[in-house]
């Protein structure tokens, strides 16, 4: 457990007067706040350590209280007897209640969850915030997060699959079709709601593994097939293979390298729509054939004087 | 109107604790609808936390009804940027 300098997370002296704390916290909470940052970690974990500092500084007491034994908590025994004290008369300067679940982009952020610094200095429970309104102001449980790792081929068709969230078994449908980092939402499989609330929600986020030589833009496919010179040429027929299987291919002849065919409907099913799959591209690579022998350069020659 | 999706925005202001006169305010600034019927007020579920998030802008940033109106749009613009910012760096692995 490591001493924090809450003066120094909302970037002021010691010598901060209550308004420059208020003034610095409101800064830095409008830049770091859940909802104006979904889906940054970094951000989310910033607003809680000011937060914290606010809690703590914004409370003469417990300013006073950090500033005393803050730096020497470790050596702090005074203090100790001091929190004891402080909770046997019932006082303490925890117990606030108040909890308050941010969850913007699915990502759970709960902002009672102090340091244990925090906890060893002030108790725990959680926090009122701005003037101490709506300090029991909660709706509905934390949001819970999770990560399903899928190969590329799993997403051919829907399929249920049955996931632990603690001691809960949830079973599934994957509809076809998912993508990488997409979201699933199961609403209701969240942490427990408080005051009666309802129950968070659970959010699972897809991590797809491309298992195929495939390249994949939403539900369309791509891939490069080699095509050997004289096929380019005199034009012939190719075997490509496709995630569902091998087909034949007809290569106009006069084909120019990079060329890009579509095969319609050869791509990934498409998410949430039914019998419908996007494209195939393939690009065609022109393999010129090497160790030439005299004869074969007798007869290039041969062709390219014709031009 | 389907009523199964629609709940009482009384009973969601009871619940959530958030006064009432803050989600009528929403309502007169166009940040979120409610729907009549038998003289009271409904809303519909998909709404729930949209209105939390601008519970807390505005409780915990001290942001105005405008304000939460234009960070609002700023918001879904940054959304849809992402979302184009990530199309596109999926189009250009396919060049690499």
């Amino acid at each position: 457990m490591e001493f924090i300098d809450y003066y120094k997370i909302l970037g002021l002296d010691k010598s901060a007067t209550a308004a420059d704390i208020k003034k610095a916290y409101r800064k830095l909470a409008r830049k770091l706040h859940p909802d104006l940052n979904p889906n940054d970690k970094t951000a989310q974990q910033k607003f809680q350590q000011i937060n914290e500092a606010n809690e703590v500084l914004s409370d003469p007491e417990k300013r006073k209280k950090y500033d005393q034994y803050g730096k020497d908590w470790q050596h702090a025994d005074a203090f100790e007897e001091a929190q004891r004290q402080q909770q046997q008369s019932g006082g303490g300067f925890g117990g606030f209640g108040g909890q308050r679940t941010y969850s913007g982009g699915g990502q759970g952020f709960d902002d009672s969850q102090f340091s244990d610094f925090f906890e060893s200095m002030f108790g725990g429970g959680g926090f009122s915030r701005g003037g101490g309104q709506r300090q029991t102001a909660q709706f509905k449980g934390q949001d819970l997060n999770a990560t399903l790792r899928l190969n590329l081929t799993d997403v051919l068709e829907s399929q249920k699959q049955t996931i632990s969230i603690g001691e809960k078994k949830i079973r599934i449908t994957i509809p076809a079709g998912v993508e990488d980092g997409q979201t699933l939402k199961i609403k209701g499989y969240g942490g427990e709601g408080m005051n009666g609330g309802p129950k968070g929600d659970l959010f699972i986020t897809f991590e797809i593994f491309n298992n195929t030589r495939f390249k994949r833009l939403e539900s369309d496919l791509y891939s490069t097939e080699e095509i050997s010179l004289y096929t380019a040429l005199l034009g012939g027929e190719i075997t490509v293979e496709t995630l569902t299987g091998k087909v034949k291919l007809n290569v106009k002849p006069e084909t120019q390298n990079a060329t890009k065919v579509k095969l319609k409907g050869k791509g990934l099913p498409k998410y949430k729509k039914e019998d419908q799959h996007g494209d195939l591209y393939i690009t065609y690579k022109i393999n010129l054939p090497k160790n030439l022998s005299e004869k074969e350069k007798e007869l290039f020659t041969e062709l390219s004087k014709l031009r | 109107m389907a009523r199964e999706k629609y709940i009482l925005v009384s009973h969601f202001c009871e619940r959530t604790q958030i006064e009432i006169s803050f989600v009528e305010n929403l309502h007169e600034y166009g940040l979120v609808r409610f729907e009549e019927k038998e003289n009271e007020l409904f809303m519909d579920e998909k709404n729930i936390s949209e209105i939390e998030k601008m519970f807390r802008l505005h409780h915990d940033l001290g942001i105005n009804f405008e304000g939460l109106d234009a960070l609002n749009q700023m918001l879904k613009r940054i959304r849809r940027m992402e979302k184009e910012m990530d199309l596109l760096q999926k189009k250009l692995q396919l060049y690499e």
